[in-house]
């Protein structure tokens, strides 16, 4: 460790950064260590300089060689071997290594007590955030990321690769708590302002974009997205360039704008391998399926997301980042005539809930997709209201109002597709409020025709859930003995049976069980 | 945190003339949460028809306190039962008023429930849908 450091390749570098050549920085600092023209400690720096802006660049699998040979390295002193391994968690969360990257995070965690260390400290938080995040627990992920927020503000370290306010403000937004996501990133830009690293506003306006997409304000979303391809292009940071593309896509789709959609959908083939790997891919097949069910229909559009439907468990995060996604999946497999597929996403989403039971929009993911599912429109009116993003609850209102139309309530069926058609219109997703135009026409139409024919059996309407509970309320259980008969709790009966009574049209459990008896006799008697 | 279980007598405490009455006669509350939220709404329905709205501002400023800060379980019945009740035109047969007739009093949290978005939107004249190109 006694290489003297050699002052005009550093400044070299850092101005090429600068001024956003980061593919010459990069070339430039990777032929000094070719030709070894440092060791010891400036080799270690220059390694560590070099993995940032390959991180930046794109190239996180590089990033995370160039940091593993500083941590190689011999006698390290403490602070290249802190930032060493700062890099190492950066790049292994940049590249979707997150099994990888929880060993060392809670080493980290385990072993450093000095308060030198709030650098490596707030990264091993990030990382387990992140962890937590992608597995689905939102709880431990939002505790874990604020605590990086915190310790990321209290150090001061050379290597500013990590922004934990990102991160958080990425959960923020998928919870639909937009305006602290927004302060959160305000508050980055001050930090990026003050440390000159212009770099990273290119994550702030990609995530803008997101922000103003979930909020259903398309135009906002497309102005920041623009940005950050602008600001990439000047700054030579790659990192961000595949999520605002992305969110193009999703901007474009929502207007109707078919093959805009798919070109920018193409762009993102020509950049190095981004951050986010998986959720980006799993984000760009949807879109690429949305747009196939466009042309060709749900068979088509589900062999874009077989990948997803094979590995429902590793794409918690997208479920969670995309609140209709999960619905949509349901409603294509179902169309596709694959139930079991349709019912593997069901259960995915209702351990999502089942594990965030804190979280009402985590709620409105499952209800959404078991609405879907069971054709239960009080579900899926329920998810509209509690739906994170504004096309989230339009969608959840489109299906709320199809399963009302198709239940025979021709009125709140049509008002409630009408409001779909309106949240759609209000979100700029013009292509979306026309399918539901189309679908509230046909529905009408349906339900003119059928007006005059002979109404269908009430009980031939209720769900499997609601056969069940009426079966064991006719034959005399109180609701506390359904509920422990059928594992459900109080709620969940009270609420079937509010269901059984209006579809049966009766009062009493007297009058219930009356009419089960004459649906056992006509059944016998078929 | 307001739970579930307490949702129907934080709203007769609203409005104490729930209980004796008519609507009241008719619920079995063995029946459960939500049929005896209907026969609440009910209630609140005749009160509505006879101009006499007294209590209504109290009883949908615990609407909104349920729908901000009580359990999951509480919140959806609200949602499910009371607001989508009082958005259903068939329990308004027989009377001068309608759905939209309750939006004075309905609070911001109320307001974002799909069903109420409904029948809000009755109140402005009724627009159509946009055309399909």
């Amino acid at each position: 460790m006694t290489g003297p450091i050699n002052a005009p390749l550093f400044a070299a570098v850092d101005s090429l950064l600068a001024a956003g050549r980061v593919a010459e920085a990069v070339e430039v600092a990777e032929a000094a260590l070719v030709e070894g023209a440092l060791s010891g400690k400036s080799a270690a720096q220059l390694r560590l300089k070099l993995s940032s802006a390959l991180l930046m660049s794109g190239y996180a699998a590089k990033a995370l060689s160039q940091a593993e040979e500083v941590l190689a390295g011999s006698r390290l002193d403490a602070e290249v071997y802190e930032a060493g391994r700062r890099a190492c968690l950066i790049a292994l969360m940049a590249h979707d290594e997150f099994a990888a990257a929880r060993e060392p995070a809670v080493a980290i965690l385990a072993g450093t007590t000095s308060s030198s260390d709030d650098g490596s400290i707030a990264a091993a938080l990030t990382t387990l955030g992140s962890v937590a995040w992608t597995e689905g627990r939102v709880a431990d992920s939002i505790m874990l990321l604020r605590g990086a927020v915190t310790r990321a503000q209290r150090g001061r370290f050379a290597d500013r690769a990590l922004h934990p306010r990102q991160s958080l403000a990425v959960l923020l937004i998928a919870l639909g708590e937009l305006g602290k996501a927004e302060e959160l990133l305000r508050e980055d830009v001050r930090d990026i302002r003050a440390e000159d690293d212009r770099g990273w506003m290119v994550g702030v306006a990609a995530w803008r974009s997101r922000l103003h997409l979930a909020a259903g304000r398309i135009a906002e979303a497309v102005a920041h997205a623009e940005s950050a391809l602008a600001l990439a292009d000047e700054t030579g940071t790659r990192l961000f360039v595949p999520l605002a593309r992305t969110t193009l896509a999703a901007a474009a789709l929502h207007r109707g704008d078919l093959d805009p959609a798919e070109a920018v959908l193409e762009r993102c083939q020509d950049e190095p391998p981004a951050s986010r790997a998986q959720f980006l891919s799993t984000y760009g097949a949807w879109i690429r399926a949305r747009i196939s069910d466009a042309r060709d229909g749900p068979i088509v559009a589900m062999r874009s997301m077989a990948a997803v439907f094979d590995n429902l468990p590793a794409n918690k995060r997208a479920l969670l980042e995309e609140p209709a996604l999960a619905a949509w999946l349901v409603r294509c497999a179902l169309a596709a005539g694959d139930r079991t597929k349709a019912r593997a996403v069901v259960d995915t989403a209702d351990q999502l809930s089942l594990s965030n039971t804190a979280f009402p929009s985590v709620a409105a993911i499952a209800l959404h997709a078991r609405g879907v599912f069971e054709q239960d429109a009080a579900a899926l009116l329920q998810a509209s209201s509690d739906h994170a993003h504004v096309w989230a609850r339009a969608s959840a209102a489109e299906d709320a109002g199809a399963v009302l139309v198709a239940e025979d309530q021709p009125q709140s069926g049509s008002a409630t597709l009408e409001s779909a058609i309106a949240l759609y219109e209000q979100a700029g997703a013009v292509h979306d409020a026309e399918r539901a135009t189309r679908r509230w026409r046909e529905l009408r139409v349906r339900t003119v025709q059928a007006a005059g024919r002979h109404r269908v059996s009430g009980w031939s309407g209720l769900t499997g859930p609601e056969r069940r509970v009426s079966g064991l309320v006719a034959l005399g259980l109180t609701n506390a003995q359904v509920g422990e008969r059928l594992s459900l709790s109080r709620h969940d009966v009270d609420f079937q049976l509010r269901q059984i009574f209006r579809k049966l049209g009766v009062h009493t459990r007297v009058e219930l069980a009356r009419l089960a008896m004459e649906h056992e006799a006509s059944w016998h008697d078929d | 945190m307001l739970r579930y279980d307490d949702v129907v007598a934080f709203l007769i405490a609203a409005c104490p003339s729930y209980e004796g009455s008519p609507e009241r006669a008719t619920v079995d509350d063995a029946n459960g949460e939500y049929i005896r939220v209907t026969g609440f709404v009910r209630h609140l329905i005749r009160l509505l028809d006879e101009q006499n709205t007294h209590c209504f501002g109290q009883v949908f400023a615990v609407v909104e306190w349920i729908l901000e800060d009580a359990e999951p379980a509480a919140v959806h019945l609200m949602q499910a039962g009371f607001l989508a009740d009082l958005a259903d035109s068939s329990l308004y047969e027989g009377k001068r008023v309608r759905p939209a007739d309750f939006g004075r009093w309905l609070g911001p949290r109320a307001r974002r429930n799909p069903s109420i978005q409904v029948i809000l939107t009755d109140e402005a004249p009724r627009r159509d849908p946009p055309s399909v190109t």
